[in-house]
């Protein structure tokens, strides 16, 4: 048949059903009255042929619906049938089919929301040409070091990466990044006034053509670009360009002045890239340029300036494993080589960590990758609870629906379109929750971004097709799931029994209790998690981190860029300091290089004057530079000895404070005032510091980290630029009488009094910084919690329908024992009994699940165990008295229940 | 005689319908009857089956139906061939003459 004439059929049937039925009514009709007509022609009474007729053609509903199945699109109109009679039970029973669907609105947005974050962050690739075959040199290319001290290679120097682009057998193509992100200082050139803060990543000339990017304007780096003697260019970011010029093509050939350098804009990167590093540059440079962008000397000719980032592209057909024996066989040739360097123990140990690059270097997906996928793990088990909740009332109800459909079994009703009936019942219910799943998701999504990462962060967590494909497939699977099995069930049903009435009572429902017990045990896995991840957040809260963090206000500065040689900064440093104490409100000013909770640290390893050589110890220390009292300012109690003091400044004898885990590690036995060490080895008396006082530990880079052994050398006594000791201060802190977060502005305006070229920049307050490190641990915490609250009141729910249903269909042997005397608190122990039994085997089952479980998490943990009694307890508590809660209801209903009505009711 | 509702009779159905309106326009029980003469009786076509074959046919483009009056008065529905129906009966007929044969053949054969 054609298909337009099908289609013309199918519309008729479908929509204009009245008229055609109407047809057939009058046609069936007009035959059995011609019937008739002829039986009367043959003798009978009229009475009789109508009778005889009716007889022969059969009943008349008959054969129309025979006809109705014959034609096109029957099926279409049954399940049309199917989905009005749906949608008329879902109607008839509102609070039923809204629990339903709320319930899998929240699991499916849950899931979908979660998914479309893991995807954002860890799936997600790269916007290049066949990002596939890229790799990183190292996927984990940031921390305290690289190279001798751990082994670990991430970060190499320009002759390393000209060895690795000149021996290399494995890649198509190598480019160099420089790690980290540069700070730049940016005005266009001509502009007054201040200058912007900008981003800025210095890459190798091949960088864009090595990832296949075409510009969105203007042009991108060559490698003629990345020589020192060409004019220095730069290529915008896309947002950058946006924000900062408007999108004007004209900002193409604009000269702008990057850290007093000009540069020349020659083009924009493609709109949907955004780097390859974990932050996001605003404006890209060429490597050769570092000196300036960076103001030292040229990093390129300094064989032990390990500053680059490597990112290579596999040859066709070569595999990373090959990929990776080929390079740490040349990174051990480049060390030999290099013979400076190295002992031959530490080249045994060195290696570099090939990582697959298609979705780019990501701290986030570093960081949180696997905290996403426990919340995937999580989100699955919450999903399995929505489940299980949706069976058991699906069930419940089918069970209560027993009799109508043994009634339609017995009037003919066939067993699979019975089957399809219940299904697509089931079916409507999860596209409803489905839907409001996805919104919910939309919704989630966006909260679970900020939540996690603050706002304004470059993931977009954005619900996209396949986003859809999985929700709708998740919420198909889990329609046809357990709408199978109470259909199945259901349409099992021996047709005479709940005819004649139904009085059964017992533990008919295995599959029901399962489900409960198996909600009960699953919420108490994620309530655990969650308590174990508050108990974290407590315990690093609560802890006293050694310093007194209220009342202190932190300002970043940096003299090395605005161009202070180092016998400059003594001077700077105290007319900061006076001109600080000077604001009215601050009580102490003082300076240091990287100041507590800060990502950027600074380790050496040092000698102690009259210590052998070897030792059995690895004198390792991180170490700080402070101004005149530091430690005052920071609220760090002396020990023993003294503060760094104003007149620790040049020229006087060199001097340093250690903490207590130095002293305890390497000053075990003898008093450490008065001792003296050098960093470096061997021990360089030029250089060595006198121990003039032990501070008390305080937390250092870390809240969670154990605190390391340090010393705190005086920044006022500056030594020249060769010695160990060399360095900048970049931060001013403050301790203020009041407030600290008013002072900013103030403390800004002193910094520029002092030095108009030096901004104070990142004004924060240590308290700030102290929650800043918990934010982490305050995600984790507060996204377990909302899961665990997500499954406990899911299992809830659960709880409470299979109770409340089990009452209802036990109203009448309550009566009966209501009528033999049965009081009605006994009526009350009745039902209360099984949900706490029920309740007792969750726990059972889920104690050993969460012991298991949470081993998972035992890494994110500080200062609990995995398996803290006190939160199982605690937990377990808690899940007991919502449990009871959720069948106080039931329970209530069942003393309620009026003898005489229940007995009435069969 | 033979139930007319035998699955293999199926496609014989059609055919029998599309015979009997071979010559004129028919309403319901008009094919019925003409059925049971063309076949001496053996086949008895109940509405329970002819109407589905008959909406199906139509759908099939081989019959078009219209109301009109019956021989004494009566409104009645009747159906007549397309010229699908007329070449679905020529190649059913010889579908049928070339299965018959075969089988008269098989059955003959020892």
């Amino acid at each position: 048949m054609p298909t337009l004439s099908r289609m013309k059929n199918l519309f008729r049937n479908i929509f204009a059903k009245q008229r055609t039925d109407r047809d057939l009514d009058d046609e069936v009709r007009s035959y059995s009255d011609l019937l008739a007509q002829e039986k009367t022609r043959a003798g009978l009474s009229a009475e009789q042929a109508r009778r005889a007729a009716r007889i022969e053609s059969g009943g008349i509903e008959q054969v129309k619906e025979n006809v109705r199945e014959a034609r096109t699109g029957a099926w279409l109109d049954s399940l049309l049938q199917d989905l009005r009679y749906a949608a008329r039970m879902l109607r008839k029973n509102p609070g039923f089919a809204a629990i339903a669907i709320l319930t899998l609105a929240l699991g499916i947005g849950a899931n979908a929301a979660i998914f479309s974050l893991l995807d954002a962050v860890v799936l997600k690739t790269l916007p290049v040409a066949s990002p596939e075959g890229l790799v990183f040199f190292s996927g984990r290319p940031w921390g305290t070091s690289s190279g001798s001290q751990t082994g670990h290679w991430w970060a190499f120097s320009s002759q390393d990466f000209a060895y690795f682009r000149d021996h290399n057998e494995s890649f198509k193509e190598l480019c160099a990044i420089r790690s980290g992100t540069d700070q730049l200082e940016m005005r266009v050139a001509g502009a007054s006034g201040p200058t912007d803060s900008a981003r800025g990543s210095l890459v190798s000339g091949n960088f864009f053509s090595f990832l296949g990017l075409n510009p969105a304007a203007g042009r991108l780096f060559t490698t003629e670009d990345d020589r020192p003697q060409s004019s220095p260019a730069a290529v915008l970011n896309y947002p950058y360009w946006i924000r900062k010029f408007r999108n004007d093509p004209s900002a193409i050939g604009q000269v702008i002045e990057i850290n007093g350098t000009a540069f020349t804009i020659i083009g924009v990167a493609p709109q949907e890239f955004s780097g390859v590093g974990y932050t996001t540059p605003d404006i890209w440079l060429p490597l050769a340029f570092q000196p300036q962008v960076e103001l030292t000397a040229p990093y390129s000719e300094d064989p032990q300036e390990y500053w680059l980032n490597i990112i290579a592209r596999l040859k066709p057909r070569v595999r990373l494993r090959q990929a990776q024996a080929g390079v740490n066989i040349q990174l051990k040739q480049v060390l030999l080589a290099q013979t400076h360097r190295e002992t031959a123990e530490q080249i045994e140990k060195s290696y570099i960590e090939l990582a697959p690059g298609a979705g780019g270097i990501s701290y986030l997906r570093y960081t949180y990758a696997q905290a996403l996928q426990i919340l995937m793990a999580i989100a699955g088990i919450v999903l399995l609870i929505v489940c299980a909740n949706v069976a058991n009332l699906l069930l419940s109800r089918s069970s209560a629906r027993e009799r109508e459909i043994s009634i339609r079994l017995a009037i003919g009703a066939g067993r699979g379109r019975l089957i399809r009936q219940l299904l697509t019942e089931s079916m409507l219910l999860t596209i409803f929750g489905g839907a409001l799943g996805i919104l919910i998701a939309r919704w989630g999504a966006q909260a679970l971004v900020v939540l996690v990462t603050g706002s304004g962060s470059a993931i977009k967590a954005s619900i996209d097709a396949r986003m859809l494909i999985f929700t709708t497939a998740v919420s198909l699977l889990a329609g046809i799931l357990f709408g199978l099995v109470p259909a199945l069930r259901a349409s099992r049903v021996d047709l005479s029994t709940p005819i004649k009435g139904s009085s059964h009572t017992g533990l008919r429902f295995g599959l029901a209790n399962g489900l409960v017990i198996f909600q009960i045990a699953a919420s108490l896995v994620l309530l655990i998690g969650a308590g174990l991840f508050l108990r974290t957040l407590q315990k690093l809260a609560g802890q006293d981190p050694g310093f007194d963090e209220d009342h202190v206000v932190l300002a970043r500065i940096d003299p090395q860029r605005a161009g202070y040689t180092p016998e400059q900064t003594p001077a700077l440093y105290r007319a900061l300091i006076e001109r600080l104490e000077a604001l009215p409100g601050v009580r102490f000013a003082t300076v240091a290089y990287s100041g507590p909770l800060d990502d950027d640290t600074w380790s050496s390893n040092f000698s102690i004057e009259g210590m052998p050589e070897k030792t059995r110890l690895s004198p390792h220390v991180y170490k700080e530079l402070v101004g005149p009292n530091y430690f005052g300012t920071q609220g760090i109690p002396i020990v023993f000895g003294r503060d760094i003091g104003l007149q620790d400044g040049p020229g006087a004898p060199l001097v340093t404070v250690i903490n207590e885990a130095m002293a305890k590690k390497f000053f075990a036995d003898v008093n450490p005032i008065g001792r003296r060490f050098s960093l470096g080895s061997p021990f360089n008396s030029q250089e060595a510091m006198t121990i003039v006082g032990v501070a008390a530990n305080a937390r250092y880079y870390s809240l969670r980290e154990e605190i390391p052994p340090m010393e705190f050398c005086a920044a006022l006594q500056v030594p020249d630029e060769a010695s160990h000791n060399a360095g900048f201060a970049r931060l001013v802190e403050v301790r203020t009488a009041g407030d600290p977060s008013v002072l900013s502005s103030e403390i800004r305006g002193a910094v520029a009094q002092v030095a108009g070229n030096l901004p104070a920049t990142r004004i924060n307050t240590l308290r700030q910084q102290v929650q800043a490190q918990l934010k982490q641990n305050l995600d984790a915490a507060k996204l377990s919690t909302a899961f665990a609250a997500l499954a406990l009141l899911l299992a809830c729910i659960g709880l409470y329908g299979t109770m409340a249903y089990r009452v209802s269909r036990r109203t009448n042997e309550i009566g009966i024992r209501m009528t033999l005397g049965a009081q009605r608190a006994n009526v009350f122990w009745l039902v209360t009994r099984e949900c706490l039994l029920l309740v007792a085997i969750g726990l059972g089952v889920g104690v050993p699940a969460a012991l298991a479980a949470t081993r998972v998490i035992a890494s994110q943990l500080f200062g609990v165990r995995a398996t803290d009694p006190l939160t199982f307890a605690g937990v377990a508590i808690l899940l007991l008295l919502v449990a009871l809660a959720a069948c106080y209801i039931p329970a209530q209903r069942a003393m309620r229940v009026d003898p005489m009505v229940a007995l009435r009711y069969e | 005689m033979i139930s007319d509702r035998t699955d293999l009779l199926q496609g014989t159905l059609d055919m029998m319908i599309l015979k009997s309106l071979a010559l004129d326009q028919m309403h319901g029980l008009g094919i019925s009857r003409r059925i049971e003469q063309l076949t001496k009786g053996t086949f008895q076509v109940k509405p329970g089956s002819l109407f589905p074959a008959l909406h199906r046919m139509e759908e099939e483009g081989w019959l078009v139906s219209s109301w009109g009056e019956s021989e004494n008065n009566r409104r009645a529905k009747y159906y007549r061939l397309t010229r699908a129906g007329r070449r679905q009966l020529n190649s059913e007929t010889q579908r049928w003459g070339r299965i018959s044969l075969a089988i008269a053949r098989a059955l003959e054969a020892s």
